[in-house]
């Protein structure tokens, strides 16, 4: 699993690629946790490159939305480009009522 | 596919595979990597070798974050076995047992606020394989057995 963090105008862009599994999602957690403590509360995680995707790394995206939504005022954890696979696993567990997702990485970062 | 080596191919598949390693999230990728290949030889198609590896992927997260969570990892194994069309896949460990009864299912219709970090691995493998099963004794560990049909095209 690779991470690219890149800070735009109004929002982090977040580019995660290869396997988002139980051994690399910590990673994941680590740094959307990171740029939320240091103030950043508007992410765009962009899931292109990303092939696989275990509860673990469900969970990290889970944990932020929460804290970004806890702030005031509130900030949004938003999902770009995402394989019709891993999109499975999030509706199964109920994501797509939770996160916004869309299909364009300039319109994720346009939403901020 | 000549016959001789159609049997050899049926008999590999039967005596299936197995992998025992250290209880570590790192030597997770392993055990994905050993069952996915084996299940690739098997037959299954890209989607059920995605469903397989995370259902084992759960499967072994959940004996690292419970069965050994008060004590040193211990081991864990992997195997897998093909038996007719049926893949059966093995997660065993020596670690704490736990009744996976006291499991809640998450709620999935719950507001983001009142959403539970926990229970999606669980709630996982069982959407990804047709049958799961799991024996807990506080002498001999757990074993979760989750059973997967091989569909045929056409």
């Amino acid at each position: 699993m690779e991470i690219k963090a890149e800070a735009m105008k109004r929002c982090e862009l977040v580019s995660v690629s290869g396997r988002v599994d139980s051994s690399t999602a910590p990673e994941l957690e680590k740094v959307l946790l990171g740029l939320i403590q240091s103030g950043q509360k508007n992410i765009v995680v962009n899931l292109k490159g990303t092939d696989f995707i275990s509860s673990a790394g469900l969970k990290a995206l889970l944990s932020a939305l929460m804290k970004v939504r806890k702030m005031i005022p509130s900030g949004d954890v938003v999902i770009a480009e995402i394989q019709p696979s891993l999109r499975e696993s999030f509706d199964l567990v109920g994501f797509d009522r939770l996160f916004t997702f869309y299909d364009e990485n300039t319109h994720a970062v346009g939403s901020f | 596919m000549n016959k001789e080596v159609a049997s050899e191919r049926s008999e590999t598949l039967e005596r299936g595979t197995t992998l025992r390693m250290k209880a570590l999230l790192k030597n997770v990728p392993r055990a994905l990597e050993c069952v996915g290949k084996w299940a690739e030889e098997a037959g299954f198609d890209e989607r059920a070798l995605y469903e397989i590896q995370l259902a084992v992927d759960e499967a072994c997260a959940n004996v690292v974050d419970h069965a050994y969570q008060e004590v040193d990892a211990g081991d864990i194994e992997v195997s897998c076995q093909l038996d007719g069309q049926v893949l059966t896949v093995r997660v065993r460990d020596w670690g704490q047992g736990f009744d996976l009864g006291c499991v809640a299912e998450p709620d999935l219709t719950a507001p983001l606020e009142e959403r539970c970090l926990g229970g999606l691995g669980l709630f996982l493998v069982k959407q990804m394989m047709d049958q799961v099963e799991f024996i807990s004794d506080p002498e001999q560990g757990n074993e979760l057995i989750m059973r997967k049909r091989l569909e045929i095209a056409g």
